[in-house]
């Protein structure tokens, strides 16, 4: 049963991509890491960031080995800067 | 009560009506988040304001554009506080960080917070800095005095 999640994209990883967000449909069961994967696959150029990036869903932070759902918002976090 | 408000810091807007919103797309009056914390029970009250720097990497800085992912960067600093009131008595936590385009002098965080004494007011507003520049999701993009852009180099962000 495919699944779609909607990805969105912060900073470098949006500059690369060219997006802000875009939606991904995946055979469940599905993981952070799988769609990450997938992610990559899609955009190859993301690759040398894949190390010191890390995955949301639905807001918070998730583990590579986390389940995705249908619906949820996944976030595609590159090294962050603030304060 | 009171406080005098300097003159070269802007009035406080939020772009939206939503009171206690921690990133704020309108220039932080700092004197603002102040007064917001204080109280009678309080003894001391500490704040942090972070701003923008002239210099970066050696080169000149013409602004900085901060993007941020506002709601999961709303919800972290609600779990901020939570954190920074379960480890210290704290009257009151105020934190701002701002979005978007800032020039060189602006105001881009702050923390303000009171407690009964200053050792934990002092504790704690580190506390809060330290896991904003941490666990916020934002990113800073520079740019300097040559036109040229670079995203600041980060840390993955934190549990």
């Amino acid at each position: 049963m495919p699944v779609k999640v909607k990805v969105l994209y912060f900073a470098q990883a949006r500059e690369i991509i060219g997006k802000y967000a875009e939606y991904f449909s995946l055979e469940m069961p599905t993981t952070a890491g799988g769609l990450l994967g997938r992610v990559i696959e899609s955009h190859p150029s993301l690759l040398p960031l894949r190390p010191s990036l890390r995955v949301s869903i639905n807001q918070e932070l998730a583990e590579e080995g986390a389940r995705i759902n249908d619906g949820d918002e996944v976030g595609i976090l590159p090294p962050v800067a603030g304060g | 009560m009171t406080a005098t408000r300097s003159a070269s810091f802007p009035q406080w807007q939020v772009d939206d009506t939503k009171p206690g919103r921690s990133i704020s797309k309108g220039s932080i009056d700092p004197f603002a988040v102040v007064e917001e914390v204080m109280d009678d029970s309080a003894g001391g009250t500490v704040v942090f304001i972070g701003t923008i720097r002239n210099r970066s990497e050696g080169k000149k800085v013409r602004n900085v554009e901060y993007q941020v992912y506002r709601e999961m960067a709303e919800r972290r600093m609600k779990e901020i506080e939570t954190e920074v009131k379960n480890k210290w008595p704290v009257k009151k936590i105020r934190m701002v960080h701002r979005e978007g385009r800032l020039p060189v002098g602006e105001v881009s965080v702050v923390v303000a917070v009171s407690c009964e004494h200053r050792a934990e007011a002092f504790e704690a507003c580190r506390y809060a800095i330290d896991r904003i520049k941490g666990a916020l999701p934002l990113w800073k993009k520079e740019s300097n005095a040559g036109g040229k852009k670079r995203w600041v180099e980060g840390t993955p962000i934190e549990a």
